[in-house]
């Protein structure tokens, strides 16, 4: 056994000797090394603002709260005993809040609640950007109002680029129609759709 | 009586010694070899200029962008962007300290989807015996990938998912003869290398993807029989 052992052993380094002549040569290596950072591609809700319409006393029953969820990226709104007649303007600011510029391409708004009521309301999209102030400079923010909005249509977009903070402002006027002559609540979601395009 | 004997025994003694001697004197000479075997040096290098398309270290440096595959003739297929979002370094590192660098960093900050760069940088022989670009090894930190003669695009899996992050496309220098200094007419000693790197739609968003890029060079008369 041990004599088997001894002469595998001989094998192997006569094996490992032949090979080793076979690839001997000489050769240098260079190195590079390549890291590569890839951005983030990320926009938000930052903040928002119900602008209720004061052209009508508002019952006591009526009740609107708003919230962002999902990390800034939807806005749910519930709007409690709502009336003919009712309008509001939502605000939301969307920030950049990424590493690389994007493209603001979509607003979504989905209503729940009364089906009456839902056949009633009717609502508008407006974009406007892209800002790169603070929004307690923008007056397109501090001055919305609903006199305000007519000065708008005209700055309204359909898509804005948005570089690395920079935020755009979503105006959306409300209302519900005076067919709707009951009082009902609704809920309602905002989302928004981006795309790394400019 | 050993006192007696030893007196009769030297003189006999150094008589023989000399008997000895004049049989073997003769005249001889030696001629000698010395042979000395001094070894060339298989050497290569960086030289210290390197290329880089969208250089980090000029400010509102706009990007480019591989809206597609550019093919082999370099930048068609590459538009120039409106914006400065990400950009590339390039750094030479001497790191034995022998004078030569060998080693090049090279680094994409902020990368997208279809970033586009581009460098090229320079390789000269620093040793005495004539080298030849070998091959290039890919170390993607799982697996290492040899291409031979490598021309055109090769694509790099940089997360393991199975799906390539970065493409590269290569010059076509491999194969090159690289002579020592002073190179003979109509040889060289430098050989300019390029590559472009393009960022892919599956590389992952707010992560650092490294990879390692070797360089072979092999003493010129073994190139052939080393090639596949």
């Amino acid at each position: 056994m041990i004599g088997k052992v001894a002469v595998f052993l001989v094998l192997l380094v006569l094996i490992i000797s032949m090979i080793s002549s076979a690839y001997a040569h000489w050769n240098e290596e260079l190195k590079a090394n390549i890291k590569v950072s890839t951005g983030d591609l990320n926009l938000r809700f930052k903040c928002y603002k119900i602008i209720r319409c004061c052209c009508c006393k508002t019952p006591s029953t009526y009740h609107e709260s708003g919230r962002i969820v999902d990390g800034g990226k939807r806005f749910i709104g519930e709007f409690e005993n709502v009336y003919p007649k009712w309008k509001a303007i939502l605000a939301l600011a969307i920030e950049n809040v990424g590493t690389v510029p994007a493209t603001l391409n979509g607003i979504n708004v989905r209503t729940h609640g009364d089906q009456d009521l839902i056949s009633t309301f009717h609502y508008k999209i407006c974009v406007l950007g892209p800002l790169n102030q603070k929004l307690s400079k923008t007056p397109y923010w501090t001055r919305l109002s609903h006199d305000y909005l007519k000065f708008l249509s005209s700055v309204c977009r359909n898509k804005v680029v948005l570089d690395p903070g920079e935020k755009a402002i979503v105006i959306i006027p409300m209302s519900i129609g005076e067919t709707f002559t009951n009082s009902s609540s609704f809920n309602m979601e905002v989302t928004f759709d981006f795309i790394a395009s400019w | 009586m050993n006192k007696k004997l030893s007196i009769v025994l030297i003189p006999i003694f150094l008589l023989l010694l000399t008997t000895a001697t004049v049989a073997y004197a003769m005249w001889s000479e030696t001629l000698k070899i010395n042979v000395t075997a001094k070894t060339g040096e298989l050497d290569w290098g960086f030289s210290s200029t390197v290329i880089v398309l969208d250089s980090c270290e000029y400010a509102q440096n706009n990007d480019y962008n591989a809206t597609n595959y550019p093919d082999l003739s370099g930048m068609l297929g590459v538009t120039r962007l409106t914006k400065d979002v990400g950009c590339t370094n390039a750094t030479l590192i001497d790191s034995d300290n022998d004078n030569d660098y060998d080693t090049l960093n090279i680094t994409i900050r902020n990368g997208y989807p279809w970033y586009y760069t581009h460098i090229e940088f320079f390789v000269c022989n620093n040793g005495t015996i004539p080298l030849k670009i070998w091959r290039l090894i890919i170390n993607n930190g799982t697996h290492e990938l040899t291409y031979y003669a490598v021309t055109g695009r090769v694509e790099i899996d940089l997360t393991g998912d199975g799906k390539p992050d970065v493409a590269m496309w290569w010059g076509d220098n491999f194969g090159l003869q690289l002579d020592p200094y002073p190179p003979p007419p109509n040889r060289t000693q430098c050989a300019d290398i390029s590559f472009d790197i393009t960022v892919l739609q599956d590389a992952p968003e707010n992560r650092t993807l490294t990879f390692l890029l070797k360089l072979d060079a092999i003493q010129w008369n073994e190139y052939d029989e080393n090639v596949p």
